[in-house]
């Protein structure tokens, strides 16, 4: 990990439009790229400090599939061959977009 | 139940499944093959019967629809009009929306919006059973087929007439060359099996696998049509002097070619997957002339290079010539210690081999030389934000003794597929991309270009050879990750020195950081 620096710790939160919150390890959701920048202490953002990610574009039911593929990347990330995650195809659209968002 | 137009190969044993489309006749069992691919031989063979040149309705494809996931679906005819069926989903998907939307009370509301999605497909499907008859016309009125390819589709059918399998489309002016208008081609040796009422053995088999050359030269083809790369029987097939930008690197489906020309085009690189076909030596394979890229300039003759002599160059000529003069000199003599290298280990590796069989050696060789700069992209596709200090990319892929540099970060060696590439594949799979690109849809779902410009490859993979084989790893994929490309000695053995015609450029794409792997010095084919 980076330099850990007040205001840092090992779990952040992401909440959705509709309110529900998640608690996931740091290292697990610093694989987006858009949380990465949010959480960066030099970034100026306030979410640095509160270690709190608000996404006004993703609801409940994306962000928890969101959070499963974290936890998926993080499981698998040392073994090469990955069996693919799948998702209910109502929602890939929607998953879609908020993985162009997060940079994931 | 149709029958299979092309036979299995039976001299091969690791194609790809696309050239082992044995179909067993009268019943399923027996064959370890995919059942999306035998549906969809079935679907092709079926639509073939019917009406063998204008056989691209939308029947097929939607009775599929229900039996088998999206992916490997073969469309015929341009993806944005295919799939009509699917608007269903699309409304489906959008009334869960909604209810999710309004999902407040914890119970889902959709129940108005469904009901008016399924009086909508069902008036949708009595249209399109009443329409049936003026379908061909009415749903593709700007596939009106130009006069060159109806002449093409006459040859074609003239040299079924005839049990023809040379097919000679050459000079014709053709522009363009549709699926519909090559299909009929699986038809080739239909007639000699009609007369079997079992599955064909092997013995009985053979004699009546056709050898299919297919010689599309001095045409203006700039592109190909996707089922070209299922007619696995071609065995010479001639694409030179046309307007081609790239040869798909589907070609490797058709295994059984021993003659392949594609001289006289506008080729840059060829497909990485060619060299699976180039090595053997079996094959007669012409690539040139086209405008091939080149690792560094290669039309100066090189001093022959000693270890100490680039050495010293580089402290002697320290400011006397530029930096890009030096790099290249460098770069030069690394290339030609390079073939010596990959010279050096395949005669151990062949001297090992003699032992056991006594294969004349080949004259030609496969030998890495070097590789471009990785072109490192983001999860939808596009350049990486790149740091600063990086040069811009050269459109010229020249080669370079350090491939990596600027590599994304250090932690980038996944070989896990993106959560943006994962959503994309299960919306290829369960959805009619085509229906999302239209313009009002796409403003509903207020998709941004990044995702639109996805969305329209995956449904071009689905409309054509399907999605690409990581040149790494083998695992499908939609969007690339990183490309770059390597450069080969291809010549013969006595040649000391390279020269512009020896060596071949391969593009390669990866489906992930961690696949980005340029090869190792030395590495050869043979
Ligand atoms: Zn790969």
């Amino acid at each position: 990990m980076r330099d850990v620096k007040a205001g840092s710790s090992e779990y952040i939160t992401l909440v959705s439009n509709d309110g529900f919150e998640f608690k996931i390890q740091r290292s697990s959701a610093c694989i987006s790229g858009m949380i990465k920048r949010m959480l960066d202490p030099n970034g100026g953002f306030s979410e640095s400090t509160t270690n709190v990610c608000k996404f006004s574009e993703i609801n409940g039911i994306v962000l928890e599939k969101v959070c499963e593929y974290f936890y998926y990347n993080e499981k698998h990330k040392d073994s090469r061959d990955v069996p693919d995650m799948d998702f209910p195809p109502e929602l890939c659209l929607e998953l879609l977009m908020a993985a162009d968002f997060l940079d994931t | 139940m149709a029958l299979p137009s092309s036979p299995p190969l039976l001299e091969e044993e690791n194609d790809l499944p696309i050239a082992t489309t044995f179909l067993p006749l009268g019943s399923g069992s027996g064959i370890s093959f995919g059942a999306l691919q035998r549906k969809r031989q079935y679907a092709d063979y079926d639509s073939l019967s019917s009406d063998p040149v204008f056989s691209d309705t939308t029947e097929d494809d939607e009775a599929q629809d229900a039996e088998r996931p999206r992916r490997k679906k073969v469309v015929r005819g341009p993806w944005w009009h295919v799939g009509k069926g699917t608007a269903h989903d699309l409304r489906r998907g959008m009334a869960k929306k909604e209810g999710f939307r309004n999902a407040d009370s914890g119970v889902w509301m959709g129940s108005d919006v469904s009901e008016s999605s399924d009086s909508m497909l069902s008036s949708r499907q009595r249209m399109q059973e009443l329409a049936v008859e003026g379908q061909v016309e009415d749903a593709v009125p700007a596939r009106a087929i130009p006069e060159a390819e109806t002449y093409a589709s006459r040859i074609i059918q003239t040299c079924l007439d005839r049990g023809e399998e040379a097919v000679d489309l050459s000079d014709l002016a053709l522009r363009s060359l549709s699926d519909s208008t090559v299909r009929p081609l699986h038809q080739l040796i239909k007639s000699s099996f009609t007369t079997f009422t079992h599955a064909p053995s092997e013995d009985e088999f053979s004699p009546l696998t056709p050898s299919l050359t297919l010689i599309l030269s001095r045409n203006r083809l700039a592109s190909l049509p996707a089922e070209l790369f299922n007619l696995s029987n071609i065995t010479c097939l001639s694409l030179r002097n046309n307007e081609l930008d790239e040869l798909p690197s589907a070609i490797v489906r058709l295994t059984r070619l021993t003659e392949l020309n594609v001289s006289g085009n506008n080729i840059q690189y060829l497909p990485w997957e060619l060299l699976d076909l180039m090595q053997g030596g079996e094959r007669q394979i012409l690539v040139r002339p086209n405008p091939l890229l080149q690792p560094t300039d290669l039309d100066e003759p090189y001093p022959l290079p000693s270890f100490s002599s680039t050495q010293v160059s580089s402290i002697d000529e320290s400011q006397a010539s530029s930096t890009r003069a030096k790099l290249d000199e460098g770069l030069r003599g690394e290339l030609e210690l390079r073939l010596k290298l990959g010279r050096t280990l395949k005669a151990q590796q062949m001297q090992a081999a003699m032992n056991e069989d006594d294969r004349p050696a080949r004259n030609e060789e496969l030998i890495y030389l070097a590789s471009s700069h990785i072109r490192w992209l983001g999860v939808d596709g596009s350049p990486l934000r790149r740091a600063r200090g990086t040069p811009p990319h050269d459109d010229d892929w020249p080669a370079t003794m350090n491939p990596t540099a600027h590599a994304p970060t250090a932690s980038a060696t996944t070989h896990i597929p993106s959560l943006f590439e994962l959503a994309l594949r299960s919306l290829q799979a369960t959805h009619n991309l085509a229906d999302f690109l239209e313009p009002a849809t796409a403003a509903e779902f207020e998709i941004s270009s990044a995702v639109a410009s996805a969305m329209h490859r995956a449904a071009r993979n689905s409309a054509g050879t399907g999605n690409e084989n990581c040149s790494c790893c083998g695992k499908y994929f939609i969007i690339s990750r990183a490309e770059w490309v390597e450069y080969w000695f291809n010549g013969s053995a006595s040649q000391q020195e390279l020269d512009a015609n020896s060596v071949l450029p391969f593009l390669r794409r990866v489906c992930s950081w961690g696949c980005a792997k340029v090869s190792e010095p030395g590495t050869f084919r043979c």
